[in-house]
């Protein structure tokens, strides 16, 4: 209720980051409700349903955008805040890797391959299947598609984000694809 | 000449990415290039597997956490982060069960090299391969029990001289089949050779068998499947398929060879194509050379090479339907063909049409309203133009002449791509 009263105020995100560098604790409230859900959605995908890291990415992402006043205009804020989220996820993916994950290193953590036929068949467990393999592709191949399908962004707005070519998106989409098909093509005749 | 793939166009083509004359390219290549349209099929899986990917807002107490931090106050979840200790308790679960894994592990090697296991000792199972040759074959490789010698037959091809069947049994009794997999059975008999009129032919899900047409062609049965063998004579041969599937590679005039399913008949109108039956009953037909026709209750649906068609048990027959065709236009079409979709599917059929679709929208237009016939009517003309003769008020008044001579050019237009 509270966020729908906010964005009926309709300020742009250059407004309330203006707001935000003169220190409007209300500015920087409106600016995380409106872009909290972009930020902790590609997290939580990235690290598979893991809503620890994701709300960790998340966290550090608005400090970085409202603590240190890190955007600087460069680039088009949108742009900047998915650069900075898929940096976030990036470093979190690094820093998680000093740790022992024996689960891991196991094989142990797979929980959604066991699932049964029946529950496959629900579109959530279906989701939370789907989600699992995409975290385990490589980011190269993960971030296109987290944020062409997450967030519905062009082929272009992508490789503004990612700083790469429109070609190298089309080809690592179309290689994630495959690697999607490959992976749970159990799933065929269930979507 | 060297053909040019499209294999790395493929995502953006099924994101919608490319301009209109890209997209066409890409698809009518996709029309004449198997290869290309393998990767097609899994690239539009993959997309279709990654929408199921949703956003989510994010916890109440992620902003909770972020304000204390802004009012200088350490939160839990930073300070939990700087401080993450080197093992959580499922990590130690996982690493105890790993220990007492290996040891297992260990504990059983030691059994298999000091108390005589199999290892070394392993029995052996005494073949007779196809040629009366004794084989020694590791008990291992074999369904057998451990310790147990046996003297079995191998799994024997059907030998060349019982496809030599005699002439006089060859019009209207039988057709030959030959086990491709497994072990078929034919009536109460495995591995049987000869599928008599009035006979099943099952196969297992290991099974697969060849039946020989007469001399028109050949039809295989995959796994899973149960197909009788309904009559056979010089003006008709014909098979019904109850369940599961075949690949029909026909030589013959139209209408020689028949395969009825529990919710169509498809006639062969010289062709190469896959049936399909489901447990439910309901069918689908892609044809890779020719033409198929299915037919139900006096409806009729031509299916070319490149593109398929839907039926449902008692929901009738559907619309043929490119190949290639969008999931959104596919979706569409279900709905419109089986579950009464009506002037709401046809529209969106009508705005997302590609020039791929013109076989769906030719058979549309006697099957849609008359209120959404001109719709379809302008979306077709719109990729092949009505031929000399052919108006829009005779098309619109579903003049038969008309509608089969506009046919011959859509399939013309079909057959180019």
């Amino acid at each position: 209720m509270e966020r729908l009263v906010l964005v009926t105020e309709n300020r742009s995100n250059t407004d309330l980051l203006s707001e935000c560098r003169n220190g409007s604790r209300e500015a920087m409230r409106t600016l995380y409700l409106e872009n909290q859900r972009r930020v902790y959605s590609i997290a939580l995908n990235f690290f598979g349903g893991d809503s620890e890291r994701a709300s960790d990415v998340t966290q550090q992402v608005f400090l970085k955008l409202l603590k240190k006043m890190d955007f600087r205009g460069e680039s088009e804020f949108n742009t900047w805040l998915y650069r900075m989220t898929v940096n976030q996820c990036i470093d979190e993916s690094r820093k998680s890797k000093r740790f022992l994950n024996f689960e891991d290193w196991l094989g142990f953590a797979e929980p959604v391959t066991r699932m049964s036929l029946t529950d496959k068949l629900h579109t959530r467990e279906i989701s939370a299947e789907v989600q699992a393999v995409v975290a385990s592709l490589k980011p190269k191949y993960r971030l296109p598609i987290l944020l062409k399908y997450v967030e519905g962004m062009s082929y272009q707005e992508i490789a503004g984000v990612l700083q790469c070519s429109i070609g190298t998106v089309s080809s690592r989409l179309n290689r994630g694809h495959k690697l999607l098909a490959t992976k749970l093509g159990h799933l065929r005749n269930d979507i | 000449m060297r053909t040019k793939h499209y294999n790395q166009q493929l995502s953006a083509y099924v994101d919608q990415e490319l301009n209109k004359e890209d997209r066409q390219v890409v698809a009518e290549h996709l029309m004449n290039c198997d290869e290309c349209r393998r990767e097609y099929h899994d690239v539009k899986l993959g997309a279709g597997l990654a929408s199921h990917l949703e956003p989510t807002d994010a916890p109440e107490n992620v902003w909770h956490e972020i304000e204390a931090e802004l009012n200088g106050q350490r939160t839990p979840r930073l300070e939990a982060f700087s401080q993450r200790p080197w093992f959580d308790l499922r990590q130690i679960g996982a690493f105890a069960t790993a220990i007492v894994v290996v040891g297992l592990l260990s504990f059983l090697v030691y059994r298999g090299l000091f108390t005589g296991g199999s290892s070394g000792t392993a029995p052996v199972q005494v073949h007779v391969n196809s040629e009366g040759q004794q084989q020694s074959v590791p008990a291992s490789e074999t369904a057998q029990e451990p310790g147990e010698i046996a003297t079995t037959t191998a799994e024997q091809p059907v030998p060349a001289d019982t496809n030599t069947t005699p002439a006089a049994e060859t019009e209207g009794t039988f057709f030959p089949v030959e086990t491709i997999a497994g072990r078929p059975t034919i009536g109460a008999t495995a591995g049987g050779s000869k599928l008599a009129v009035g006979e099943y032919l099952e196969t297992d899900a290991a099974s697969r068998a060849r039946i020989e047409i007469a001399d028109i062609g050949k039809v295989e049965i995959a796994p899973n499947s149960r197909v009788k063998l309904v009559g056979t004579n010089v003006k008709q041969h014909r098979l019904s398929l109850e369940r599961g599937g075949l690949h029909a590679k026909i030589a013959a005039p139209p209408r020689l060879f028949i395969v009825d399913t529990p919710s169509a008949a498809a006639v062969d109108l010289g062709c190469e194509y896959t049936l399909e039956v489901d447990k439910t009953g309901n069918s689908k037909l892609t044809v890779t050379s020719g033409f198929v026709a299915l037919e139900r209750g006096g409806r009729e649906s031509i299916v070319p090479a490149g593109a398929s068609c839907r039926t449902m048990k008692g929901k009738g027959l559907g619309t043929p339907f490119s190949s290639v065709v969008s999931p959104e236009f596919e979706r569409a079409l279900r709905s419109f063909d089986f579950s009464g979709g009506g002037s709401r599917a046809v529209k969106e059929m009508v705005d997302r049409a590609e020039y791929y679709d013109i076989i769906t929208l030719w058979h549309l237009l006697p099957r849609v309203t008359r209120n959404d016939r001109p719709a379809v009517y302008e979306a077709l003309a719109k990729f092949v133009a009505p031929p000399a003769g052919v108006t829009r008020e005779g098309v619109l008044s579903l003049d038969n002449g008309m509608l089969e001579h506009w046919r011959t050019s859509v399939e013309n237009a079909w057959a180019r791509f």
